[in-house]
C-alpha cells in the first residue's frame, strides 16, 4: 500500500510538472493614434480685449498700426510633423461703423515674423514642424490702421488648427 | 489557469492603452475673440509750427503794404490733420476786434489753405476753410495769411489769437 502511494504521489509530480512546463504567447495589439492636440498655455489668450483702457490710441492710429500685442501661448503636441495655420470667422471684422478686413490683423509666432490673416482662408504660420510634446508657440498679433477705419468696437474669431504636414 | 489569466492579462493591458490614448482626440483647434476698439480720432497739430505769426520789428507792415491795402502771402505754418471720417477744418478769432491802439475788426484777416483762395474770418464765428475733407492720416495744410489795411488803422501793435478747429463733417 506504501508502495502504491509513493508511485501515485511520484506520477502526480510528473504531470505536475508537465503541466507547467510549457510556453504561453500573450500577443500585444497596441494602437498608436495620429496625436495632433493644441491647447492654451496657462497664459494663453483666449480673449484679446484692446478697448476701453487698451483701446486704440491716436497715437497707433496716426502710427498706421499697434504691434506686440501680447497673445498668449499655444502648447502644440503631435507625434507626426505638424503645421499651425489660422484663419478667421469672416472676411471683414463684425461690429464697427466701418468695413475692415481682418487681413488688417497680422500674427507672428515665436518672433518669426508676422503674417497676415487671409480672411477666411487658411494661413500656415508653422510648417512641417517635428514632432514634440508640449511645443511652446508664443503669439503676438498686430493690427494696421488706415484712415477709413471709422469709430467704433470691432471684433472677429480667429481659429488655430494643428494638422499634420502633408 | 495561466491561459486565462494570460488572456485577461491582454485584455486589461489593451483597455489601458485604450484609456491612456485619450489625449489623442483632445482639441487640434483653438479659438481666439479678437475685440479692437477703434475711436474717433480727429486731431491737429502744427506740422510746421504756425503758433505765432510775428508781424512786427523787422517783419512789420511797411509803408507799401499798408499803401497798397494788404500784406498777402504771410507764412502760418503748416497744420496736420488726421481724421478716420470725413472732416471740416474751421477758423475762428478770440474776439471780434484785435486788441491795439485802434479798432481793427478782425474781419480784415484772411485765410488761405493750400492755395485753395483767401477766406475773410468772421470775428468769433468759426469759419470753414475745409469742408467734408476725406479721412487722411498727417494730412499736411499749408497755411497763409492776408492782412488788409485801410486809412482808420492807427499805427500801434496789435494781436489777437485764432482757433483752428478739426470736426467731423455734418
Amino acid at each position: 500500500m506504501k508502495r502504491i502511494v509513493v508511485l501515485l504521489a511520484a506520477l502526480i509530480s510528473i504531470w505536475g510538472v508537465t503541466a507547467f512546463a510549457g510556453t504561453q504567447d500573450t500577443i500585444i495589439n497596441m494602437e498608436i493614434p495620429a496625436v495632433l492636440s493644441l491647447e492654451w498655455d496657462t497664459n494663453g489668450v483666449d480673449h484679446l480685449d484692446l478697448t476701453g483702457v487698451n483701446a486704440i490710441t491716436l497715437v497707433e492710429f496716426a502710427n498706421g498700426y499697434k504691434d506686440s500685442i501680447a497673445g498668449g501661448n499655444l502648447l502644440a503636441s503631435s507625434n507626426a510633423n505638424y503645421d499651425i495655420t489660422i484663419k478667421a470667422v469672416d472676411t471683414y471684422f463684425s461690429g464697427g461703423s466701418g468695413t475692415k478686413p481682418t487681413s488688417d490683423m497680422l500674427v507672428d509666432v515665436n518672433s518669426a515674423g508676422f503674417m497676415a490673416l487671409d480672411g477666411t482662408n487658411e494661413v500656415t504660420l508653422v510648417y512641417n514642424n517635428p514632432p514634440e510634446t508640449n511645443g511652446v508657440k508664443t503669439l503676438t498679433y498686430k493690427i494696421i490702421f488706415t484712415p477709413n477705419d471709422t469709430q467704433g468696437v470691432y471684433f472677429t474669431t480667429l481659429t488655430y488648427t494643428i494638422k499634420a504636414t502633408l | 489557469m495561466k491561459k486565462r489569466l494570460a488572456i485577461i492579462f491582454s485584455a486589461a493591458l489593451l483597455l489601458s492603452m485604450i484609456v491612456l490614448n485619450k489625449p489623442a482626440y483632445s482639441a487640434t483647434t483653438q479659438n481666439v475673440m479678437v475685440y479692437v476698439e477703434i475711436p474717433y480720432v480727429f486731431n491737429l497739430d502744427w506740422y510746421i509750427n504756425g503758433s505765432i505769426v510775428e508781424l512786427t520789428g523787422p517783419n512789420a507792415i511797411t509803408s507799401a503794404d499798408f499803401l497798397s491795402g494788404m500784406r498777402t502771402g504771410i507764412v502760418g505754418g503748416v497744420l496736420s490733420a488726421t481724421a478716420n471720417e470725413s472732416y471740416d477744418l474751421t477758423v475762428a478769432a478770440n474776439d471780434t476786434y484785435f486788441k491795439g491802439p485802434g479798432v481793427k475788426p478782425v474781419t480784415d484777416m484772411l485765410v488761405d489753405i493750400d492755395g485753395a483762395g483767401y477766406i475773410q474770418l468772421d470775428g468769433t464765428n468759426e469759419v470753414v476753410l475745409i469742408s467734408n475733407h476725406a479721412a487722411e492720416v498727417d494730412g499736411q495744410k499749408t497755411v497763409s495769411y492776408q492782412v488788409n489795411f485801410n486809412s482808420t488803422d492807427v499805427a500801434g501793435l496789435y494781436s489777437v489769437t485764432l482757433v483752428y478747429t478739426i470736426k467731423p463733417h455734418i
